[in-house]
């Protein structure tokens, strides 16, 4: 029972350490990658977009409505 | 003047309290420190053995927190089960409904989603679809264009808007509507025929300001899907409807929500300084004094993200979007009319958000540590153990439930009782901690005030499948 609870400690010990690692290489990435962006943008000529305004409406009118 | 006099209180309240707080925890510093020396000299241990001490005391009595809160929660959701037994209104008792959608660039799945608006089990005269295509780069517009010659009879609206994001395209759409109930609904989402039948019944109370839906996971074929499904399951519509009982639901999601349209202009509209601005309105209903409450049969399916860098991104926005509205919401505490549970539904919500995650982070690291440093492997083990058995309970319970409100859909990728028990090991061990850890890494953004930006999801498309696979 003993080695048995060892192992499965063992085992649970080993995933903990490569999730804790996992997820904090996968956020240096992502952190990198919003740096990289905001940069990106900072850098971009921004050009003012005439504004664009549509409205579209469909209403089938029921039987009795029509009449 | 009223108003006036109002936040006058409200600022000498608040100041109070804070004086309070402020005493107290010099209070608990300066004993906390008279009971270390005491302990040095009295047991005569080291600082290190203190330490160590008090951080397996601390672990501890946030695992008996923990342990309460899954008892609570379970209770709540026992009896908010219970009072599911309201009828469904007739037909002329029919409230209309304006169904407002935001759309950014969804070509892939927009078809299939108009067209499960367009199919709904509801008097075709009595509710409105109303999509804003936000400055879409894609053909989004040009497939809902195509949907304006719908036969069905159905009012739709197609409106069109340089890209200002989604706070602004929801409330254009809310100015735009007519209908006496707002159902607020994700381009990436697939309502269920029912839904609307289900989640209007509950606005026959006039103090109902909203209703949440309840969001499942369609593309569940593969193993870290159903993960997710099985949080989206036991952690998330299971807590909704613990809170439902309390007529507190802290998040009216916004992949589905009814709201009360004279609420939701009484209380102001969707703020866009935040992300999650489902939450922050929420809270703003809450604190207005209305009922919020969870519909489990008022379904919609959503496609989860396929890797985990889009899970990061998705759950990072979610946690400082919460953070946020949190921030914001602070003075909820001090209002003279909070009761207890708004305040219980409010510090739930920090709970979930950082305060738990926090705390299984910091155990895992603890615990890690002492069996590294000093051979103890078995505390690691007897943690994750009992925290997988709190799991196991919940997510079997929270299964049952969830069964009931299956809508009539058919998914055949759908998660079987059988599975459970290995996806309770996996979601433990893996799961869990990485989303935890994200939630940590957020809150510390947060707090650092760190720039972020909405990080858009990619979706594969899966939903596509919907409507062949429904049962008539």
């Amino acid at each position: 029972m003993k080695e048995v609870i060892t192992i499965l400690s063992a085992i649970v010990l080993g995933v903990t350490l490569i999730t804790l690692i996992f997820s904090l290489v996968i956020y240096i990435l992502f952190r990198l990658k919003i740096n990289r962006k905001s940069n990106l943008n900072d850098k971009k000529i921004t050009t003012e977009k005439e504004g664009e305004e549509e409205i579209f409406i469909r209403y089938q009118p029921k039987e009795n409505e029509k009449n | 003047m009223k108003e006036l006099l109002d936040l006058n209180i409200y600022g000498k309240m608040r100041e109070k309290k804070f004086f309070i707080t402020l005493i107290l925890l010099i209070g608990v510093t300066i004993g906390c420190l008279y009971l270390l020396s005491f302990i040095k000299e009295k047991i005569n241990l080291s600082y290190a053995h203190i330490f160590m001490l008090s951080l397996t005391v601390l672990l501890l009595s946030f695992f008996i927190l923990l342990l309460f809160r899954y008892l609570i929660i379970l209770i709540l959701s026992l009896l908010a089960h219970f009072r599911y037994k309201r009828e469904l209104p007739k037909e002329e008792d029919l409230k209309t409904i304006s169904i407002i959608m935001p759309v950014y660039n969804e070509e892939k799945i927009l078809s299939t989603v108009i067209n499960s608006l367009l199919n709904l089990n509801y008097p075709k005269d009595k509710y409105e679809i109303i999509i804003v295509d936000d400055g879409s780069k894609d053909n989004s517009y040009q497939i809902a264009y195509q949907f304006l010659k719908n036969e069905k009879g159905i009012k739709l609206k197609l409106l069109r808007q340089e890209n200002q994001g989604k706070a602004k395209a929801l409330n254009r759409a809310i100015s735009e509507s007519q209908g006496e109930i707002i159902l607020s609904i994700d381009s990436d989402c697939v309502i269920t025929k029912n839904s609307l039948i289900y989640g209007v019944r509950h606005f026959r109370d006039e103090k109902v300001g909203a209703v949440a839906g309840n969001v499942k996971i369609w593309n569940q074929d593969k193993l870290f899907m159903k993960l997710q499904a099985l949080e989206y399951m036991e952690g998330l519509n299971f807590n909704r409807q613990a809170l439902s009982f309390l007529n507190k639901v802290n998040i009216v999601p916004g992949a589905i929500g009814f709201f009360r349209k004279e609420i939701l202009e009484k209380v102001g509209l969707y703020n866009g300084n935040i992300y999650a601005e489902d939450c922050d309105l929420t809270l703003r209903i809450l604190k207005a004094g209305y009922k919020v409450i969870y519909e489990p049969k008022a379904v919609v399916y959503t496609e989860a993200p396929e890797s985990i860098a889009c899970l990061f991104k998705q759950r990072y926005r979610w946690t400082r979007g919460i953070l946020q509205a949190v921030k914001k919401n602070n003075h909820l505490l001090y209002h003279s009319k909070a009761s207890f549970s708004l305040i219980l539904s409010y510090l739930l919500l920090i709970y979930e958000a950082f305060f738990w995650p926090a705390m299984n982070l910091i155990a895992h690291l603890f615990f890690t540590l002492l069996a590294l440093l000093y051979g103890f492997i078995p505390f690691l083990f007897i943690w994750w153990f009992s925290l997988t058995l709190l799991d196991f309970s919940s997510a079997c319970y929270a299964y049952v439930s969830d069964k009931k409100s299956e809508n009539n859909t058919y998914n055949n990728k759908k998660i079987l009782f059988s599975h459970l028990p290995l996806l309770v090991l996996i979601y433990r061990l893996f799961y869990l901690l990485l989303i935890d850890t994200i939630k940590v890494f957020a809150f510390l953004e947060e707090v650092l005030n760190l720039e972020m930006g909405w990080q858009r999801i990619k979706i594969a498309g899966k939903l596509n499948g919907y409507l062949v696979k429904e049962k008539v």
